[in-house]
């Protein structure tokens, strides 16, 4: 009797281990042991097009660890032409764990918008998109297709569209790991009347902290500090 | 496993999404100077609050432990029991929820475009909504400007 309940006991002990890897959650969020510098870091793509009528991308949902006073954002985005023009949705986190769904939108420096909403489920992947209405200059977030706010702003059009994970400080974690990708799948951008394969370039970011793979349709992000 | 799947139909939503997005009543940027009080922001952001039918909204101490976790340092200003109304935010829509009016919050930055790096950001202010009796995070909105 006992021999038979030995390698059913050792079969749940080595489940009982693996449980972290097969979910590929728990794991998630490492200290990178880097200094808090202030410094916005980014790790994306971007595309010009002026009057683009909108960006999606399938977001995975990490979980990184942010230190005291930062954040870690994975988004897409309608970028204006100008300082503080934009409109994003995407998964965002700050310090001690605290997870949501954050949209923000600007249209000058005293006019800065954040709706926080309940996060995504932890390794989820969930549409997230920015559409713009140039006839009533309407900007309207989804999630899952879903239109879960819209506002009018008429200050300026887009000229393009950003999908990026970003950090403000160097001490928080990019996010995505080595191996735990933040993944940005089937991006597309509106444009001329059509939706488009997402061709955004990779704009420059330190590769020494940061890594980026794939093409601008499927694209990941991480930190090369964290392995999980 | 992560897999990879197509959604082809999404295209042909995401364009019906705009043809009929005219039919959101959507809030106009164009204010100025927010009214920084529960009413003030229930109308920036398109949220109607009536009078609820719940007696017991949230346990005041799991109102306060939700806002030091959602907004370390800040207290609570003002809050109002309601059943929130939405137009533009479908996740409250409806729902008994208590409207919390907040007092110094700090933001830790926004998410800016790629390559600006922007100064400090305060708050002007910050309404944060929670769920009645359950006390679950329902929305937050905040006014932010760049601190001169």
């Amino acid at each position: 009797m006992r021999a038979r309940a030995r390698p059913i006991l050792i079969a749940i002990v080595i489940a009982g281990l693996l449980m972290p890897w097969a979910t590929g959650v728990a794991l998630a969020k490492c200290n990178p042991g880097r200094a808090n510098n202030g410094t916005y870091y980014w790790v994306g793509r971007s595309q010009a097009s002026s009057g683009s009528g909108g960006v999606y991308s399938r977001l995975y949902t990490y979980s990184p660890y942010v230190t005291n006073g930062g954040f870690s954002y994975a988004w897409v985005m309608l970028p204006g032409s100008g300082n503080y023009q934009w409109a994003q949705i995407g998964n965002y986190e700050v310090y001690q764990g605290v997870r949501k769904t954050a949209i923000q939108y600007a249209w000058s420096s005293t006019q800065v918008h954040q709706i926080n909403l309940s996060p995504q489920t932890l390794g989820s992947f969930v549409y997230q998109t920015v559409l713009w209405d140039p006839s009533s200059h309407r900007f309207t977030f989804q999630i899952a297709s879903s239109t879960v706010y819209s506002v009018v702003i008429s200050q300026w059009n887009p000229a393009g569209a950003q999908i990026s994970s970003e950090i403000n400080t160097l001490s928080t974690q990019m996010m995505g790991a080595t191996g735990n990708h933040q993944n940005f799948w089937d991006s597309h951008i509106y444009y001329s009347g059509a939706w488009h394969n997402y061709a955004g370039g990779v704009t420059g970011y330190n590769t020494t902290y940061f890594g980026l793979s794939g093409s601008a349709v499927n694209m990941d992000t991480w930190d090369l500090a964290c392995s999980a | 496993m992560k897999a990879h799947i197509g959604r082809k139909a999404l295209g042909t939503s995401l364009l019906l999404a705009l043809t009929f997005a005219g039919a959101f009543v959507a809030r106009a940027a164009t204010q100025g100077v927010p009214d920084c009080s529960i009413a003030g922001m229930a109308d920036e952001y398109g949220l109607t609050l009536t009078t609820p039918s719940v007696s017991d909204p949230v346990a005041e101490d799991q109102l306060v432990r939700s806002v030091a976790r959602d907004y370390p340092g800040a207290s609570i200003a003002d809050q109002q029991v309601a059943t929130i109304d939405s137009k533009g935010l479908p996740t409250v829509d409806g729902r008994q929820g208590v409207v919390v009016l907040l007092a110094g919050v700090t933001p830790v930055g926004i998410g800016a475009p790629q390559g600006f790096q922007p100064g400090p950001i305060r708050a002007r202010c910050v309404v944060s909504v929670y769920e009645a009796l359950s006390g679950e995070f329902l929305v937050s909105l905040e006014n932010l400007e760049a601190a001169p």
